[in-house]
């Protein structure tokens, strides 16, 4: 089975099956657009991801190799949360910055059913949570002012339970 | 949580005088591209709770492309959808926010209400609209029953300048392209309607322009029915009344905030009736 080179932002080189690899929307167009064969020991680079993520995301990929693609983007359909696989379930048991990590990845690397998993789990652990709580899970800071904050929930009573 | 080094950060230092320590804050600033992404599997209910996690949510919240993903993903038709909201009608960046919000209270929010809902019970009361402007007022006979229409307008507080108009002022000046593109634009925001059902006609005094001072239920003679008094004046300082309403045999009240289905909006599409050919021809004859 042919093979290919992807390159890490921090110089490490992964040597991944070029089916595996194809997963990414990215990749495959970079592939497709630039004639690079598959025979070819060029290497590709991928300099918005590191390794730590590079290796998370190939072992996802790996996994799913044999996944049927993911459906057209509906919009119109009503985006489910509570689907997630065990396996994914498992392999999103990570600290919050590599979540955010493998979110980017995805979404440079154009991998639609990692994206979906990873935005989900960040869905699902902002429920529940008060706007504060999910600043606190995020290590988000806290950019309003008092006032702007009240202006805020104000803006959004119309989706507050009476 | 362990940042990369991709990612930003910022830091802020609090010096704190009495204690002379140093506290030092920091938080990640998740791109906006995570927002939008994460912004597809917010339901409804908890667009607010989004909002106000920070600026960078709050902006995907005032985009057309969160507001028409919103309304695509749970637009479902029910009867009594005003053409307005109808997908057909629903392609305008102008005042697409409050026109979602809208739909989605037809829809989602009354589709899913749990048998055991009991918001009912917890409605506001009429105190709640005092300081309130009265821009409007109108009233309407029923088959047994008077309905009597106030609407009332919450005063502009001083420095009350919207997180959005602040960024435009501090940005370049807002041409008509803008205003026409304007998502958040509503005529309605701030408004409630208090309607009063009574079961017969009074004849009220013009309260339009008159700010609500005070509000006062009381039975009337018999204990069935009440009587709603409110008191209007120019100014919101109590005790300065000028004009007061007395609606009698008053069976039930209700306050309608604008994206409530029951509202009076004024977006049922006026046709303009030409006159056929036919009938001109015999009405110059």
């Amino acid at each position: 089975m042919p093979n290919i080179k992807l390159q890490s932002s921090d110089g490490e080189v992964f040597e991944v099956d070029v089916d595996i690899a194809k997963c990414s929307v990215t990749i495959k167009t970079m592939l497709e657009d630039l004639g690079m064969d598959e025979d070819e020991e060029e290497v590709v680079p991928l300099p918005n991801v590191n390794s730590a993520i590079l290796r998370k995301v190939i072992q996802w990929a790996t996994y799913h190799k044999d996944d049927p693609p993911p459906p057209e983007d509906d919009e119109n359909k009503d985006k489910r949360t509570d689907d997630i696989s065990s396996w994914d379930a498992d392999f999103l048991k990570v600290d919050q910055g590599t979540l955010y990590e493998l979110i980017l990845a995805a979404n440079y690397l154009d991998i639609k059913g990692l994206l979906e998993v990873t935005c989900k789990t960040v869905a699902n652990m902002i429920k529940g949570k008060t706007p504060e709580e999910v600043r606190k899970t995020f290590n988000i800071k806290n950019d309003f002012s008092p006032s702007e904050e009240e202006q805020v929930r104000k803006e959004n009573e119309w989706c507050e339970e009476k | 949580m362990c940042p990369s080094s991709s990612t930003n950060q910022r830091r802020r230092k609090k010096t704190n005088s009495s204690e002379d320590a140093t506290q030092e804050e920091e938080g990640i600033d998740y791109p906006l591209d995570v927002w939008f992404i994460i912004s597809e599997y917010i339901r409804p209910e908890a667009v607010g709770k989004f909002a106000q996690i920070c600026r960078s949510s709050y902006h995907v919240v005032t985009t057309g492309k969160f507001w028409f993903h919103l309304y695509k993903t749970y637009y479902r038709y029910v009867p009594g959808l005003p053409e307005r909201l109808q997908p057909q009608c629903m392609v305008r960046l102008h005042g697409l926010r409050a026109c979602v919000i809208r739909t989605l209270h037809y829809t989602y929010f009354s589709l899913n209400k749990k048998d055991d809902d009991v918001s009912y019970l917890r409605q506001d009361q009429p105190h709640s609209l005092v300081k309130r402007q009265c821009c409007l007022m109108w009233h309407k006979e029923g088959k047994l029953r008077w309905y009597f229409y106030f609407k009332l307008k919450e005063l502009p507080k001083a420095n009350n300048k919207s997180l959005k108009l602040r960024t435009k002022i501090n940005g370049k000046k807002t041409d008509f392209l803008e205003m026409l593109e304007d998502v958040a634009v509503n005529s309605e925001e701030g408004c409630k309607i208090l309607r009063v059902t009574c079961l017969k006609y009074s004849m009220l005094p013009p309260v339009i322009g008159l700010i609500l001072q005070s509000v006062s239920m009381t039975l009337m003679p018999g204990f069935k029915d009440h009587r709603l008094q409110l008191g209007f004046g120019t100014s919101d300082v109590p005790n300065t009344l000028t004009n007061q309403v007395i609606l009698n045999d008053v069976v039930s009240y209700q306050i309608l905030d604008w994206w409530h289905p029951t509202y009076p909006h004024q977006d049922s599409i006026t046709t303009i009736q030409l006159p056929e050919s036919d009938s001109w021809d015999q009405s110059l004859l």
